[in-house]
């Protein structure tokens, strides 16, 4: 178990580190956007654009908020940036691990989601309360299958149960082609996290059309710009959450990790591909297509997965 | 399909007893002339009786009366009857007919917004496009009221327009 | 600060607002996000809120209801924040200067509340989408 400086510096290089990816993935977003619409799309610096000018306006609170308003982005951003440097670390350093540090990873995740809703709740707003209750709703549906795919990898890495992020991806690392419940897993993940991401077809919360940016509605200036990095920094650290659990990771040696930058970039395209091509869905159809057509599926890799006969391919 | 003169010549046989001049400008159009104790009942005999769809309605202000003019279209005869009812001022009053037509409930609120023409019987009488602050009792489609500019912008406009350089405002 | 102003200049978020237009306007201003005009190559989005907005782009004169609810939206956006009225109806009130609902031309309104407030006038009717990039570019430039 490295010391508490490794984990300092860690924790400062992934935060940062994240937060560069996951500008520069958004950029790609927009601009993968913009070609399959026929458009030119914005230069590079764009999102770097947006947050400088974010924090150069003033903050203004409205009177009848509440009291977590102001405190929403910033847990919500250190949660991320916890949950971005719990995954890196994993990969980097497989033994800097203590067990059940998946379930603090899945907690941070959830969180920013939390902190919407509070945000959106204490924000004195009805077009945020609306985004707030659509964004709860949203959460109960797509944690459910997410949490059941990562538990049937969780039972059959290695062989045996293990609660831990470091042994999930060494175990995994190096392997080009998955089991089937990896594969399923995978692709039931990326649903979910498209939900988790706030994507079309799943950004109902923040509909922008339909009710003028859910919980947002009353950010502006420096907590809008927070909200906004939380948001780059999920948009790099929930695809390489994926990669580690269901894909390998990024493996040992200079071929894991170009392996795994390949696989990173691919579940990336699948989730700006999804984004363009496909409308935003009503909230019940979200939570029908989550529990009653993710779910099921979650559970029966699950049921596999627990018998053995679909388990993780052993190093 | 029944001839447009025939439908024509029944509509002003049976109108006559409650209307007063019927008047066939052409081929399209025919304008009548309602008493406005009568109204109600002849809109809803072009209506129910004869099959006339009511396309709109509009109002008119005149020296001494205020007018309330509806036109039915008959789209297979391809004919328009316009019936035409008043309400005399300084207190102008007409039944409505939005009970008959849920369509004219809007028509007849700007109506009254705009002119001052009561409707009686009408379900929601508010107004409806003027803007809150608006003050009671002003009508600014009456041709009383007053007209922001006036002299100076009718000399100003002139000026513009027949190029004389600067107007003598 | 020259980084704020770098980011200002860069991705300016417009928030539109119809303070009583025909709509003419509004369908420019809407064209100009579609690809033959591209607007969002500028950095230029639509946004939701007017919290988030650094322009607001106004169409129509102010009409006697709109006025005290665009006086409202100024207040809301968060500063710095520019006002760009759109169409010869927002730059003066064009020929419903002696309408019996006009509160008088867009400035004439937004400076009740800001003396200060920085405004660019794009006249036309409508104008073209290359005028509305023209005038929004010009006033970035002149920051």
């Amino acid at each position: 178990m490295p010391s508490a400086v490794w984990w300092i510096v860690t924790f400062a290089a992934a935060s940062f580190g994240t937060l560069v990816l996951g500008l520069f993935t958004k950029w790609v977003d927009r601009k993968v956007t913009a070609r399959v619409q026929w458009r030119v799309g914005p230069p590079w610096y764009q999102p770097v654009a947006d947050i400088v000018k974010l924090l150069g306006k003033e903050t203004l609170v409205p009177e009848y908020a509440g009291g977590g308003f102001l405190l929403a982005p910033v847990v919500a951003f250190a949660a991320a940036c916890v949950a971005a440097s719990l995954i890196w670390a994993a990969n980097v350093n497989p033994e800097a691990r203590f067990v059940g540090d998946v379930i603090v990873v899945l907690y941070c995740l959830a969180v920013p989601s939390l902190m919407i809703i509070l945000g959106g709740s204490a924000s004195g707003n009805p077009h945020a309360a609306v985004g707030a209750s659509r964004e709860m709703k949203l959460l109960l549906a797509y944690e459910l299958p997410l949490i059941l795919s990562i538990v049937a990898v969780i039972v059959g890495a290695e062989g045996k149960a293990t609660l831990s992020l470091g042994a999930i991806a060494r175990s995994e690392m190096g392997g080009v082609l998955p089991s089937i419940a990896c594969v399923v897993g995978l692709i039931v993940a990326i649903f979910c996290i498209q939900a988790k991401m706030g994507l079309v077809p799943f950004d109902i919360a923040e509909a922008e059309t339909e009710i003028m940016s859910g919980p947002f509605v009353e950010y502006s200036g420096p907590p809008l710009a927070l909200f906004y990095m939380t948001k780059a920094i999920l948009f790099a650290a929930l695809p390489a959450f994926v990669v580690t659990v269901f894909w390998g990771g990024f493996g040992p040696g200079a071929t894991g990790w170009a392996l795994g930058i390949l696989k990173y970039l691919a579940v990336v395209v699948v989730m700006v591909l999804m984004r363009n091509t496909n409308p935003r869905v009503r909230i019940d159809h979200a939570m029908k297509f989550f529990w009653f057509g993710l779910t099921p599926i979650g559970i029966v890799i699950l049921a596999l997965a627990v018998i053995g006969t679909a388990s993780v391919a052993a190093p | 399909m029944a001839d447009r003169d025939d439908v024509l010549r029944e509509l002003e046989q049976r109108l006559s007893e409650i209307s007063g001049r019927f008047w066939r400008r052409n081929e399209k159009r025919v304008y009548v002339d309602v008493p406005p104790e009568n109204s109600l009942a002849a809109n809803r005999m072009l209506f129910e009786d004869f099959g006339g769809r009511l396309a709109t309605a509009s109002g008119r202000d005149t020296r001494d009366r205020i007018e309330v003019l509806y036109h039915y279209c008959f789209d297979a005869l391809n004919v328009v009857v316009t019936l035409r009812t008043w309400g005399m001022k300084p207190n102008p009053e007409v039944d409505s007919v939005a009970q008959l037509f849920p369509g004219a409930n809007f028509i007849e609120r700007e109506m009254y917004d705009l002119l001052g023409i009561k409707f009686r019987d009408h379900p929601d009488p508010r107004r409806l496009i003027l803007s809150d602050d608006w003050p009671e009792g002003v009508f600014p489609y009456r041709r009383d009221y007053p007209k922001r500019g006036g002299e100076a912008a009718r000399k100003r406009l002139v000026a513009l327009l027949t190029g004389t350089g600067s107007s003598d405002v | 600060m020259g980084l704020a102003l770098w980011g200002l200049k860069k991705s300016p978020w417009v928030y539109h607002a119809n303070v009583g237009a025909c709509n003419n306007c509004d369908i420019e201003i809407v064209n100009c996000l579609t690809p033959a005009f591209d607007i969002e190559r500028f950095g230029m989005v639509l946004v939701a809120s007017p919290r988030h907005a650094d322009a607001l782009l106004v169409s129509g004169i102010c009409t006697r209801q709109a006025k005290p609810r665009l006086q409202e939206l100024y207040r809301q956006a968060a500063q710095p924040c520019i006002v760009m009225c759109i169409g010869a109806c927002a730059c003066s009130m064009g020929i419903f200067a002696d309408g019996y609902h006009a509160a008088g031309p867009v400035d004439k309104v937004i400076r009740e509340v800001d003396p200060n407030a920085i405004i660019v006038y794009v006249p036309g009717c409508p104008p073209r989408p290359q005028a509305i990039i023209a005038g929004a570019v010009k006033a970035l430039q002149s920051l």
